[in-house]
């Protein structure tokens, strides 16, 4: 199945080069059938995975640079499956939502969107450090194109600082992957999870790459430049970047940083829980202050995220290896449930900015009088990014808060703060937008009937999986049953 | 001698044609040289150094054929294509030279034609003090080169290289050899090599150099220098166990020097030929950063540094070359604004994309593979904060490099620009067919 959805990532962008640009019916008509394809991918591919085997599955392997131990091998597991299906899912509704608007450059629009999923599929699903490296950074590339094309007023700034900070954060990382390498003569995953390292290589491998994964998750200080892209990327790029860009990121540090290095990541785990619980209440903070809508979702994708490495990290502190189990469960639970809700969210709010043009908390007001479906949709994704119970976030948060409360009570005490606390600048949000007097005399209508079928299909998803987690949480389970004892199988105390 | 022969009369075939002037003549003869290169390129046995001429010839031809669509007079193209094979010839000479003083009549040959090419069709007084500034810079690195070769044969008792390279093979520092003697030995040869190849701190002499000239010189000027300097690297490569620790900081420092001068000062360009001199710049720390590590591997990833920046150098020259705004060259950045948008002109954005993201270093593209090589070869405990220190360098360079495509892709600017129509603009697409075909089998690469 792997090998068919190899082919439909390829397919998808040969078929979109191969229309011409004006004609904007046919692009269409083909990006629904492309998407509908996707259906039967993700379909298929959940229905031949075994959900109790945490390994590896559906392998395809073949040499590339042999003499330098480079394959491209690609396999799912409980973490890859759940990730490719959020790619597939989020860059299928940006894709349509591009085609529903008849956005200018459609066609470019288009191949951008679908070169990106290709990228973020092959990198979710590679075994292969170096190939992960190579899409890791090549994605930049079109998304860089996508904000600085189709961007906002200050896309260039916008674009430069994007570039600027995801480039310096990976300066060490083709350094200490190329050394690691050299010292296992091969690049592949099971061989680098499998050999022993020092302590000190660990380390400078666990700076290098947590350096890259950090600027991109992002997390504090490496935040600056997610909410000056995200106000000023379109809307399907800004849901691409927040669905599933900062999600390669906290995949990398699941794949290729906690099962490698785990001395290493026992050390300066301290470290990590500091960040992560700093940027988790600091971000909650600044969103609260913030006025422009963008940023406020912006901030709170920092806050979620920070969420994940907390939950990745905090398990070395503590030593009861199922609780620990059910943080990397709930983390990797997360990255599917908050791909999915912030790509929403930003999905919802570019429904009106395409209206108003403006994305100044003020300049909005009585929305739900006069797009009543939208401010319905609106409130669910609201509610599930505050991980309200039925939302699949309510299950990710859920079980990290209780791995983390039964590992360090008071960083739980914290987290629960940040938990209840978001949820008042979440709605105080919504109340801005959507309740109080009309301030636009220029918006008459709701959403259209497809952009109301986009956003049906994301929360039906979210409330479908909140209230029947089952599926999902059966083979990230198993995965991390697999992948616990590699990650938490440091001896350092 | 018979590839010696072939180029010496391809050589004459040209003066004589300068003499009589025909533009038809002259190209049935560059296309007969062309022809006579290509045969000798099939011919060749395989071999490291030989790796360098196919690429210098291949460089030859590129650079002829540019020059064919170019020049306008018979005069100019028969100039323009005797400083060529000049400087092959030299190159020649240089690679198959078996004792010192061949080597240096070569490099000499090579470096004086390559004056001429500035010189003597210099349009301004700009041009000429700048082909002067070269002369003397040239000479001075001449003089470092003769200087360490004659120290080393008076070391060695001999002046053919196998006997040099011998006696460096059995060197160990208890022989009765000065320590003086031999730190002035590599600091001359290491002088007159960063000389020759355009590194730091001579970045301002290279930038102008490239101001000055025109567009159909720069292919050949910005890589020829640069491979010469390696195969001389080459010939003697066993000169750094005169005293590896010495050869090793030097070189390290001329690294880190390419890497800061060169970023630094291409940041701050408009100027779209200073830009890309001192960009150029920069990308020789990393074969500075290669001889530093002075193993054959290293020396090897070099080769395949130059390999890949030759090809992605010509196809950006050919853009230079065949792009004109407002009928004359495109000299600054901006000029190049709107490109893409222009109906009939995405084959050129195509070319310029391809090219930088190529000595970018972006992956997967080839120039990441050359990296990743010298990257590797530089995987000891000794040289890895090197390396981080050549990714911090190609992190700012991705910023000048996505400038240029930001300009050509995204500004929607008009400019007066037009191509010229000629059958030599297929060139360009070509290299980055190779570049693109390489790029899915880096295997390909002597170094991998």
């Amino acid at each position: 199945m792997l090998g068919v959805m190899m082919v439909y990532v390829c397919g998808a962008i040969a078929l979109i080069a191969s229309v011409p640009q004006d004609n904007v019916r046919l692009l269409k008509y083909i990006t629904y059938i492309i998407s509908a394809f996707a259906c039967y991918c993700i379909w298929s591919v959940v229905d031949m995975f075994e959900e109790s085997n945490g390994y590896f599955q559906m392998l395809i392997t073949m040499p590339w640079i042999k003499k330098l131990g480079i394959h491209l091998t690609f396999a799912l597991d409980g973490y890859a499956l759940w990730s490719v299906i959020l790619t597939l899912i989020v860059t299928n509704i940006a894709a349509m939502l591009v085609c529903e608007w008849k956005s200018k450059g459609l066609k470019n629009q288009l191949l951008i969107v679908y070169i990106l999923q290709a990228m973020l599929f092959w990198c979710f699903s590679t075994l292969d450090a170096l190939v992960f490296f190579i899409l890791f950074e090549a994605m930049l590339l079109p998304m860089y194109a996508y904000i600085v094309i189709w961007g906002g007023e200050e896309r260039i700034e916008a674009g430069w600082v994007f570039l600027v900070y995801t480039l310096s954060g990976s300066i060490g990382m083709l350094v200490a992957l190329v050394y690691m390498g050299v010292v296992h003569n091969s690049f592949a995953w099971q061989s680098w999870a499998d050999a022993p390292l020092s302590l000190q290589v660990q380390s400078y491998y666990f700076i290098a790459l947590s350096l890259a994964m950090a600027t991109k998750l992002p997390i504090f200080p490496l935040h600056g430049w997610l909410p000056k892209v995200h106000t000023q990327a379109s809307t399907s790029a800004s849901m691409i970047l927040a669905g599933l860009f900062l999600k390669v990121a906290a995949f990398g540090y699941i794949r290729w940083i906690l099962p490698i290095v785990p001395d290493a990541s026992r050390l300066y785990a301290p470290y990590m829980v500091v960040l992560a619980v700093g940027s988790m209440m600091g971000m909650m903070l600044v969103a609260w202050a913030q006025e422009d809508i963008k940023r406020v979702i912006a901030y709170a994708s920092i806050q979620h995220m920070a969420w994940i490495v907390l939950a990745f990290f905090i398990g070395y502190l503590g030593s009861d290896n199922i609780m620990l189990y059910g943080l990397l469960d709930g983390a990797i639970m997360q990255i599917f449930a908050h791909g999915l809700v912030s790509a929403g969210l930003f999905m919802a709010f570019g429904m009106m900015y395409q209206r108003t043009y403006r994305r100044d908390r003020k300049a909005y007001g009585g929305f739900a009088r006069i797009m009543p479906l939208l401010s319905g949709w609106f409130m669910v994704l609201a509610l599930a990014n505050t991980a309200i119970p039925g939302s699949l976030n309510f299950v990710a948060e859920w079980m990290m808060l209780v791995g983390i409360f039964h590992v360090e009570p008071w960083v739980g005490v914290i987290s629960a703060l940040s938990f209840l606390l978001s949820c008042t600048y979440t709605l105080g949000l919504y109340n801005d937008i959507f309740y109080g007097p009309v301030t636009t005399q220029h918006v008459h209508k709701d959403i259209s009937t497809t952009e109301g079928s986009l956003l049906t299909m994301l929360v039906a998803l979210i409330l479908i999986l909140g209230f029947f987690p089952r599926p999902v949480l059966e083979s990230i389970h198993a995965t991390s049953m697999v992948m616990g004892p590699y990650i938490y199988r440091s001896k350092l105390v | 001698m018979d590839n010696l022969g072939i180029i010496l009369t391809g050589l004459c075939t040209l003066i004589v044609l300068r003499i009589v002037q025909s533009v038809p003549s002259a190209k049935v003869c560059m296309g007969i040289v062309c022809l006579l290169l290509v045969g000798l390129i099939i011919y060749y046995p395989p071999d490291v150094m030989n790796v360098a001429c196919f690429m210098a010839y291949i460089m030859l031809i590129i650079s002829i054929l540019y020059a064919l669509s170019w020049c306008n007079d018979s005069a100019m193209l028969c100039d323009v294509c005797i400083y060529h094979v000049a400087f092959i010839l030299g190159f020649y000479m240089l690679v198959i030279s078996q004792d010192v003083i061949s080597m240096y009549v070569g490099m000499e040959l090579a470096s004086f034609s390559a004056f001429l090419w500035i010189i003597v069709r210099a349009q301004d007084i700009f041009a000429l003090e700048v082909g002067i500034k070269y002369l003397v810079v040239h000479v001075i690195g001449s003089m470092c080169l003769v200087l360490a070769l004659c120290m080393l044969a008076s070391i060695a008792h001999s002046i053919h290289i196998v006997d040099i390279i011998a006696y460096l093979s059995a060197f160990s520092a208890a022989q009765d050899v000065s320590q003086v003697w031999v730190g002035m030995i590599l600091i001359l040869w290491i002088t007159g090599l960063v000389i020759k190849m355009g590194m730091a701190p001579l970045q301002d002499l290279v930038a102008d150099t490239y101001q000055a000239v025109a567009p159909i010189m720069l292919g050949f000027l910005g890589i020829m220098p640069r491979l010469m300097g390696w195969v001389v690297l080459w010939h003697l490569r066993d000169i750094r166990l005169l005293n590896p620790v010495v050869w090793l900081v030097i070189w390290s420092f001329f690294a880190v020097l390419s890497w800061i001068m060169g970023h630094v000062a291409a940041l701050q360009q408009e100027r779209l030929s200073r830009l890309m001199a001192y960009a150029g710049v920069a990308q020789m720390g990393w074969v500075a950063l290669a001889v530093a590590l002075g193993t054959d591997k290293a020396l090897y990833a070099a080769l395949d540094f130059l390999l890949v920046y030759a090809a992605a150098w010509m196809m950006w020259v050919g853009c230079m070359v065949y792009l004109l705004h407002d009928d004359k060259e495109i000299q600054w950045l901006d000029q190049l604004s709107g490109l893409s948008h222009m109906k009939g002109y995405m084959y050129w954005s195509v070319i310029i994309i391809v090219s930088i993201c190529t000595m970018s270093g972006l992956p997967p593209l080839i120039g990441f593979w050359v990296k990743f090589g010298i990257i590797r070869a530089a995987i000891t405990p000794l040289h890895i904060t090197l390396a981080c220190c050549g990714m911090i360098g190609s992190v700012i360079g991705a910023v000048y490099y996505v400038r240029i495509i930001y300009y050509a892709v995204v500004r929607s600017h008009y400019h007066k620009l037009r191509w010229i129509n000629s059958p030599g603009v297929i060139i360009p697409m070509g290299l980055g067919c190779v570049l693109a075909c390489v790029t899915c089998v880096p295997v390909v690469l002597m170094s991998m």
